[in-house]
């Protein structure tokens, strides 16, 4: 058996409970960043797999001012930073006529560039793709599986293609949709070759497979007079609405494809960043205790390390021991940590909490390994770091001198001090090298430039004050405890003091778990400020829009026939939404006469000018303002029914008028406009809100609403919607208070990980205190005060952080998210915090001063 | 038992096991360099047993860790089985340490986790030897040392005594050709200093191992084949008793003489 596995046997061996608070260290910090991995990748695929399933990787889907050519409409767009990839398509239908006669009816869709299986359109079952030769009149056409099989054609026959001629279409004029005959004309036929047939999968899947994918020009052949899409791929990275809101301001009209954002809508990126930044956090209090076990540890054996020395141990050999033994903890380690995080994952997954927030199902449960696999070399390589520091100190220290210390700490020579110094190098770790190791492996979602920056530098200030605190903290620690202790000189005298000796022999390292505990509580408090802040604009949201009202939903039906609702006891004044449409946001009609008394009151200007049929105006929500960067006086351009350029004014930013439950971002301009513009039809009613009477039920008012029509789609009250926003934000948020409790229990174990093994090194200095005379409770007191001060002294230090921090958080979170939270600091957990970290420190404190109180004095004495 | 005025070596003519000449070693106290070891020269030859007496504060210790490499002298050289310390780096001196020195501690420094047989052992395999396959040697080394039957037992579990036995043995284990023993009696009882006194002796006969013994315990230095007087640092080279062992009367005898 060699000297090396000899020596970490035995080490292992005698020391059991340090062997295996040091694992859990390593194991914990890795396990929560592996299921924070986990979780993360299986809630895009999950959205991946809730994508339009009639659509391949599109990000946006633009629509251009009319009249401008393709080419320049696709040079223009391929100009503009964060485009990667345009394609063109177009829809018609079609007839297909086999050789034996059989004839199928087809949706064609015309694609430019090809093949379109570049942006995953499709998948083929059989024959080949498309290709750019394919690009011209009467080349090769993709069938559908059901086109194909009702045809009896394969991959390499020939069909005929014939034209559908339109009958009627619509347009809108004066406010009337008009139908418009078509003019008759002889149907295009065409000869093609079927190059392939389609999977039953997006593309391939619609129309029940009886579709048929070919070139542009063909298609444009079909279909000469209808308008083209122009389907966008963004670069990865690149900020989706940022894009959209150029694009929209360059006279695009931009489909709102939110579902293909997959996670990357600026409030989803501030969610899923928090949740990164959070297992960086993980990581590095995982790092920090094991680092500070494996330090201290090693201090505690340092007599080992001399004796070898002096029995002739080279170097090499004592510092194959010390890192043969860390390098084993940490990858034994680092794979329970693993394990653990695939089943914090598991658990995850079965409370249906993910990335973006509470009560959302995973439909997969994938494996990334790579950053799996990276998160645990980390967790390896720190446990070895952790060993690094105390041999290369020891190395400059004569043998015999190692031999003669006695205990941890500072002797008469304080060159001797082994831990002096450790807390620079754990900061270098801790706060250069562990975040630039974690952020290489994982990516932050963000675009390039101010963003990212904004969230690394988030990152890095909390990393520089967590680490700046490590160097500061030492002298403060003893201070600090000291003056906790004070009041309990009365009470435990003998605890209080032999509490405070300790506090000021060991500053380094209590000084490490302060800060330590404190980033988590403070971590805790700055989620509390960020859900407090939110809970505040969803109440300020619902003091404009949703206080004293009630929301009914009705079959469509004229405005004229719900005024009569007024007349029912508790209603106030009824607004009817008079029509919606959906476009690039979401537009309301709302009558002059009742914004006049909500978003305009007391601003007669405003109010005319809405009313104005000859300049088009709208009322913007605060959140859709906010979302789209829009200001009073702005401009917005939208496309008429017909596909036409219309400009809207940004009147009025306010949340008074047009709510109804839904989303919180909408606008709403007078129905006439709605009527000119979109052809809403006379029964264009469907949702009416109730101004409710002060001190009405608005149950009540719903129950004889009821009574009275006898059926209503739904009714809500502004009270239950705000609640239910509320419990939103504390659902969503429910992730983050997982998260942080494990990692509380984390610095908890760091904490008894480095109370026990600095016992541990006490040994022979507690036997002595019981041989003179010393109780086992006052020994047991002491520690447990070590422990109790700790946590005082990380909360205090976390509260003194608190205000601060919630602004940042908050501002941020603002900005990111396209918000306009107060911030607001949770009080209660201003008063909790204190509690949580003395029971914290007091709970990890228990299990050592239990120990040490057992020590039987005889043997302690003996100890070496 | 006559006292000489000189430090020369014996007339064998083997090379000396151990030899120092010159050997300084200052330190600085309170900004000034002051000397705790001044100008020693003596040679230890093969299978000898000498002691070095001296008060508390004469440098006894820091004399003895000089020789055995664990510090470096400030001027002097020291030769061990004829190789030059001076001239060693430290991965050399620690392998001089482990292949020709056996050191014996005056607090024992067993490994506390370790049983007798492992703490006997550790030198072996610190120089890469199977302890399993020297089991027979060092049976009868333990046993040579009245301990041979303690080989599972801990630290914790022995007496003074028998602790100081277990780090003799520790030090003989690899048969070193010099021993150096640092005061180990001196956490012992009157009846065990004798007895670990007179196992030293024993050793030295019977193994031929080279014993310094560096003591303030006339007592054990009464023992040696040869008395060394360190004073202030310095060898009292005209007080050296030869031709041991002495009785204890000698050696006081030769402390008042010197003023000790």
């Amino acid at each position: 058996m060699s000297l090396t596995y000899f020596v970490v046997w035995k080490s292992w061996a005698s020391n059991p409970l340090r062997t295996a608070l040091t694992v859990l260290g390593v194991a914990l910090g890795v396990a929560i960043v592996v299921a924070i991995h986990v979780m993360d990748h299986n809630t895009i695929q999950t959205r991946f797999r809730l994508q339009n399933p009639e659509r391949g990787r599109v990000d946006l889907e633009v629509t251009p001012a009319g009249g401008r050519p393709i080419a320049e409409v696709v040079a223009d767009l391929q100009a503009r930073h964060g485009v990667d990839a345009v394609m063109v398509s177009r829809e018609a239908r079609a007839q297909l006529v086999a050789a034996a006669g059989q004839q199928v009816d087809v949706q064609v869709f015309g694609l430019d560039p090809l093949p379109g299986s570049a942006f995953e359109h499709y998948d083929l079952v059989s024959g080949r793709d498309l290709g750019p030769a394919d690009a011209r009149d009467g080349g090769a056409i993709l069938l559908g599986g059901e086109a194909a099989r009702i045809l009896g054609v394969h991959a390499g026959d020939r069909v005929q293609l014939r034209q559908a001629l339109p009958g009627v279409r619509y347009e809108c004029r004066g406010g009337e949709l008009v139908a418009i005959a078509a003019p008759q004309a002889a149907p295009i036929e065409v000869q093609v070759e079927v190059a392939g047939v389609l999977a039953p999968v997006r593309l391939g899947h619609r129309n029940f497979g009886q579709v048929v994918v070919t070139a542009h020009a063909l298609c444009e052949r079909l279909v000469p007079n209808t308008t083209d899409r122009y389907q966008v791929r963004r670069v990865y990275g690149s900020d989706l609405d940022r894009l959209q809101r150029e694009l929209q301001g360059a006279g695009y009209l931009v489909a709102d494809e939110r579902q293909s954002l997959l996670g990357e809508a600026a409030d989803e990126r501030a969610f899923r960043n928090g949740i990164k930044v959070l297992g960086c956090l993980a990581l590095l209090l995982g790092m920090f205790v094991v680092f500070q076990t494996l330090s201290h540890s090693l201090v505690a054996r340092v007599r080992l390390l001399g004796l070898l020395r002096c029995l002739g141990s080279s170097r090499g050999a004592v510092g194959r021991i010390f890192l043969g033994e860390a390098l084993v903890l940490g990858v034994v380690g680092a794979g329970l940590g693993v394990a653990l995080g695939i089943g914090f994952a598991a658990m995850l997954a079965a409370a249906h909490i993910s990335s973006l927030g509470g009560d959302k199902e995973w439909l997969v449960f994938e494996l990334p390994f790579g950053p799996m696999l990276g998160t645990a070399m980390l967790g390896v390589l720190f446990t070895v770091a952790g060993a690094l520091f105390p041999l290369w100190r020891a190395r400059s220290l004569p043998a015999l001198w190692i031999l003669r210390q006695r205990g941890l700490g500072k002797g008469q020579d304080e060159d001797g001090d082994l831990l002096r110094g450790v807390n620079v190098w754990l900061f270098v770790l801790l706060v250069v090298v562990l975040p630039i190791a974690y952020l290489a492996m994982t990516p932050l979602v963000a675009e390039e430039g101010r963003e990212t920056l904004y969230v690394l530098l988030e990152l890095a200030g909390m990393l520089l004050a967590i680490g700046g605190l490590l160097l500061v903290a030492p002298a403060a620690v003893a201070w600090g405890g000291r003056l906790l202790l004070l009041p309990l000189q009365a009470v435990l005298a003998l605890p209080g003091w032999l509490c405070q000796k300790n506090l000021h022999r060991q500053q380094g390292r209590i000084a490490a778990s302060v800060v330590g505990l404190a980033a988590v509580l403070l971590a805790f408090l700055g989620l509390e400020s960020i859900t407090a802040s939110l809970r505040g604009d969803v109440l300020v949201f619902a003091e404009f829009a949703l206080q004293g009202r009630s929301f009914a939903e009705v079959p469509a039906r004229t405005p004229e026939s719900v005024a009569g609702w007024q007349d029912l006891p508790g209603i106030a004044a009824v607004e009817p939404i008079e029509g919606e449409v959906n476009g690039p946001f979401l537009l309301r009609g709302l009558a002059t006469v009742h914004v006049a008394r909500g978003a305009l009151e007391g601003d007669q200007q405003k109010v005319q000018r809405y009313a104005d049929t000859t300049v088009r105006t709208l009322i913007s929500s605060r959140r859709l303002a906010l979302k789209m960067g829009w200001h009073e006086g702005a401009t917005v351009a939208l496309r008429d029914r017909n596909q036409v350029p219309v400009a809207y004014e940004v009147l009025s930013i306010s949340d008074a008028s047009g709510y109804y439950p839904s989303e919180q971002a909408w606008a709403i301009a007078a129905p006439h406009w709605l009527r000119q513009d979109f052809c809403i039809g006379a029964q264009c009613v469907q949702n009416v809100v109730l101004r409710l009477q002060p001190g009405a039920d608005a149950p009540i008012v719903g129950a004889r609403l009821r009574e009275r029509e006898g059926k209503l789609s739904r009714y809500k009250t502004g009270d239950e919607i705000r609640e239910y926003h509320v419990r939103d934000v504390d659902r969503d948020f429910y992730l983050f208070e997982l998260l942080l409790a494990a990692i509380l229990v984390l610095a908890g174990s760091g904490l008894l990980n480095g109370m026990t093994i600095a016992a541990l090194g006490r040994t022979r200095e507690l036997g002595t205190l019981r041989a003179l005379g010393v109780g086992q409770r006052a020994v047991r007191q002491s520690l447990l005060l070590e422990g109790a001060v700790v946590g005082l002294l990380a909360a205090l230090l976390a509260l003194l952080l608190a205000v601060p921090m919630a602004h940042v958080l908050v501002s941020g979170l603002n900005q990111v998210a396209a918000l306009d939270a107060p911030t607001v600091l949770p009080r209660p957990w201003l008063v909790a915090v204190p509690l949580l970290g003395v029971a914290v420190g007091w709970l990890a404190a228990w299990l050592p001063a239990a120990r040490a109180a057992a020590l039987d004095p005889a043997t302690a004495v003996r100890y070496e | 038992m006559d006292a000489t005025t000189t430090a020369t070596a014996p007339a064998n003519a083997t090379a000396p096991v151990l030899g120092a000449r010159g050997v300084y070693r200052f330190r600085t106290v309170d900004r000034q360099q002051v000397p705790i070891v001044r100008d020693v020269s003596f040679e230890l030859q093969r299978g000898e047993f000498a002691a070095i007496m001296g008060p508390s504060g004469s440098g006894k210790s820091t004399l003895l860790h000089l020789l055995a490499g664990l510090e470096r002298p400030s001027a002097g050289e020291i030769a061990v089985a004829g190789r030059d310390l001076g001239a060693c780096d430290e991965e050399e001196l620690a392998a001089v340490r482990r292949n020709q020195i056996g050191f014996i501690f005056q607090f024992f420094h067993l490994l506390p986790d370790l049983t007798v047989f492992e703490n006997v052992t550790l030198p072996l395999r610190i120089v890469g030897q199977n302890p399993r396959r020297q089991r027979d040697r060092i049976t009868a080394l333990l046993d040579l040392l009245s301990i041979g039957h303690l080989l599972q037992r801990r630290p914790a579990q022995l007496s003074g005594g028998e602790m100081q036995r277990v780090s003799i043995a520790r030090a003989l284990s690899t048969e070193p050709q010099l021993l150096l023993c640092d005061e180990p009696t001196g956490n012992l009882s009157s009846k065990h200093g004798e007895e670990v006194v007179a196992l030293l002796r024993s050793v030295q006969q019977r193994l031929r191992t080279a014993v310094l013994l560096v003591t303030h315990n006339p007592r054990d230095a009464a023992a040696a084949d040869r008395v060394l007087f360190l004073h202030d640092g310095a060898l009292r080279h005209d007080a050296t008793l030869r031709n041991g062992p002495f009785g204890v009367a000698d050696v006081f005898r030769r402390l008042e003489e010197l003023g000790i």
